[in-house]
């Protein structure tokens, strides 16, 4: 995490280098703030980096549902991650509900869940509900596939 | 017009009865969300926003009056009734409330959580009311060098000071402000850090920012370390009431709690969990019943809760006269009103008095609407708590991406959402707090655009910044935020390394 602040300043002050200030700026241009930012990050990210080495640690944060001891589940992670990229693919070829269905199975099958027909219900029953509320009742735009064009 | 009529003709704005309907769906909707676990009122807040979009302003921001509260009253059942502590704010509550619930008096806990978040809530927006004109008055005087002093006060309050590490917090407001720098400088015209990619031209909106860190980072820390023993829920049924002695004990923690809460939320330090905690060590020293404490005392929950609910409304004095959010909840907040191309700070209350007194009126009917929706309904609230959390997630994740959709129907939108989801549950793991960055989001912008200002005005003179005398005390508040708890640790360390080295000898 200290290398990501460290990097994040880095290339702000990099970025910020590149940039070219137009002849009509007056006194304080545009590179200014970003140098300041760049900066402040460098020095925090450094003090970070040298408290973790030396073996600093943050006390834990409280949480409902998270189990301080558990170690990372990598695998509910990346599951995770492969529902929300079906999501973007759904939205752009299949419509909101599908879309928002194949997330909610997903992520609930990421998080141990394993009855497999019920959820799809529940996901299901879920997207039609907020395609419905958000459309009708709240006149937003949501994409439409097959499905949504059945429902209106 | 005196306050007194301000504030009449806000509850002539808030009295509609379409306005009625908006404030009773935003405290349902606010305690409903707030209930469920994993949800704090800022992500409550964060997600509710996209169904307001529709709206006219003053309509919405009264559905927000009532959201923002029921959020708020809505966490501090989940830390009641759940025997696992939420976020921290609430961990006070959690500590006698919890201890009352097992002990089977959870619907005295809630009672007096809900009594006392209603009388706090009441005079709090009370003080809301008197206070904030004499605050515009003052603000009107400032110029663009105080303001930016001001919001460097913010700063490092906000991310030395809450919080248990310094550098965690420091680190997170610089994380915020160089996400807030993305976009179109506004006086130049120049694109900075977009990488070419034109959706980034307007910045990143402060909504996508938040759900992602609060709503998407949380699912992903709480999938990588699941508590399969899920808390037990303790049971409540049917409506909530107190015994007389509950009465007895509980009327002056309440209004002590109020007394702390309020002045504290209001400092531009701001903040709910000092006054919790001061409010939890007073009533400690002051109780007849010492011996309950730890074990589920009814001052515990009275006084914290008290002190939380007007904290909360004095957040909101400096939002409204100063543009300036104290806290991740209230830095949302001021999201909306951009939203809407409204400047919250002196002259909103000039522009828009309707709409602003139109709110306040509406924080008191949305507390009394919270009083009678909670204590009879206290009982369906629980439900929510026994979610299966796999469904509990999955439903966030699926709000979370519709509400970032939904605000210019982009998926370059989603696919900032998960970047920065990423991003909060690297900070999690890292035991960032994430409220810094989110107030170094949505202030950093504001504070560049007074700082320019400030040295366009003197021509470049850097001595401006600090010869205004508001601007210099400011500042030097900010430096010693800074300096003397860091000071305090250094010494702190030297006597026990020489208390060592003393034993040792």
């Amino acid at each position: 995490m200290a290398g990501l602040v460290v990097a994040v300043g880095v290339f702000l002050l990099v970025q910020t280098a590149s940039l070219n200030v137009p002849a009509n700026a007056n006194v304080l241009g545009p590179k200014f703030f970003p140098t300041v930012v760049g900066i402040l990050l460098l020095v925090v990210g450094g003090v970070f980096a040298v408290q973790a080495l030396r073996g600093v640690r943050a006390e834990p944060e409280l949480d409902e549902d998270i189990d301080p001891d558990a170690p990372a589940d990598r695998r509910a992670l990346l599951l995770i991650g492969v529902a929300l990229a079906a999501h973007i693919a759904a939205l752009l070829l299949l419509g909101y509900i599908a879309a928002a269905a194949v997330l909610f199975w997903g992520t609930a099958f990421a998080l141990g869940s394993r009855r497999y027909l019920l959820n799809a219900v529940v996901a299901v029953a879920l997207a039609v509900v907020l395609y419905v509320a958000f459309t009708r009742g709240l006149g937003l735009t949501l994409p439409r596939g097959p499905l949504e064009t059945v429902l209106s | 017009m005196d306050a007194a009529g301000e504030l009449l003709n806000g509850f002539a704005t808030a009295l509609t009865p379409a306005n009625l309907l908006w404030a009773l769906l935003g405290v349902t909707l606010g305690t409903a969300v707030g209930v469920l676990p994993g949800i704090g009122p800022a992500l409550t807040v964060a997600l509710l926003l996209p169904v307001t979009f529709r709206l006219d302003p003053t309509s919405a921001f009264i559905m927000f009056a009532g959201i923002y509260y029921g959020g708020m009253y809505g966490g501090s059942t989940t830390s009641i009734l759940l025997n696992t502590p939420g976020e921290s704010a609430s961990i006070i509550t959690a500590l006698e409330g919890n201890r009352m619930a097992r002990r089977g008096r959870g619907a005295a806990a809630l009672a007096t959580a809900a009594i006392g978040s209603f009388v706090a809530g009441t005079l709090g927006t009370l003080a809301l009311s008197f206070v904030a004109p004499g605050m515009v008055e003052l603000a009107l005087r400032f110029g663009p060098a105080d303001y930016f002093a001001l919001m460097v006060l913010a700063f490092t309050t906000v991310s030395a000071v809450l919080g248990s590490s310094a550098v965690r917090g420091l680190a997170s407001l610089g994380l915020g402000l160089a996400i807030g720098l993305i976009g179109i400088d506004t006086q130049t015209g120049q694109a900075r850090f977009t990488l070419g990619v034109p959706q980034l031209l307007d910045g990143i909106d402060v909504v996508i920012v938040v759900v992602g860190l609060f709503a998407v980072g949380e699912t992903l820390h709480v999938a990588s370390r699941l508590r399969h023993d899920t808390g037990q829920v303790n049971p409540v049924s049917g409506g909530l009431w107190l015994r007389r002695s509950d009465w007895a004990r509980s009327w002056k923690p309440w209004l002590r709690g109020t007394a702390l809460g309020f002045p504290l939320g209001a400092l531009p330090a701001g903040g709910a969990e000092i006054p919790t905690f001061l409010s939890y060590a007073t009533e400690k020293r002051l109780t007849k019943h010492p011996e309950e404490f730890g074990k589920g005392a009814i001052e515990g929950v009275a006084g914290p809760e008290a002190a939380n609910n007007a904290a909360a409304a004095g957040t909101l004095v400096p939002l409204l006269t100063l543009g300036l959010p104290t806290s991740a909840t209230a830095a949302i907040m001021l999201a909306a009103f951009q939203q809407y191309g409204l400047q919250p700070g002196p002259l909103l209350f000039e522009r828009n008095a309707s709409l602003v007194w139109g709110l306040i009126a509406s924080l008191y009917i949305g507390n009394t609407m919270l009083l009678l929706l909670n204590l009879p309904l206290a009982g369906i609230w629980v439900r929510l708590l026994t979610i299966p959390r796999p469904y509990l997630y999955a439903g966030i994740l699926v709000f979370a991406t519709l509400g970032t959709y939904s605000i210019n129907n982009s998926v370059v939108d989603l696919v900032v959402l998960y970047v920065v989801g990423l991003l909060g549950f690297a900070m999690r793991r890292a035991g960032m707090p994430l409220a810094p960055a989110v107030i170094g989001l949505i202030l950093g912008p504001v504070a560049e655009q007074q700082l320019r200002r400030a040295l366009a005005i003197s021509s470049g003179d850097y001595s401006v910044l600090v010869t205004s005398p508001i601007a210099a005390v400011l500042l030097s508040i900010a430096a010693l935020v800074v300096i003397v708890p860091a000071v305090a640790r250094l010494r702190a360390r030297r006597r026990a390394a020489q208390e060592e080295t003393t034993a040792g000898a």
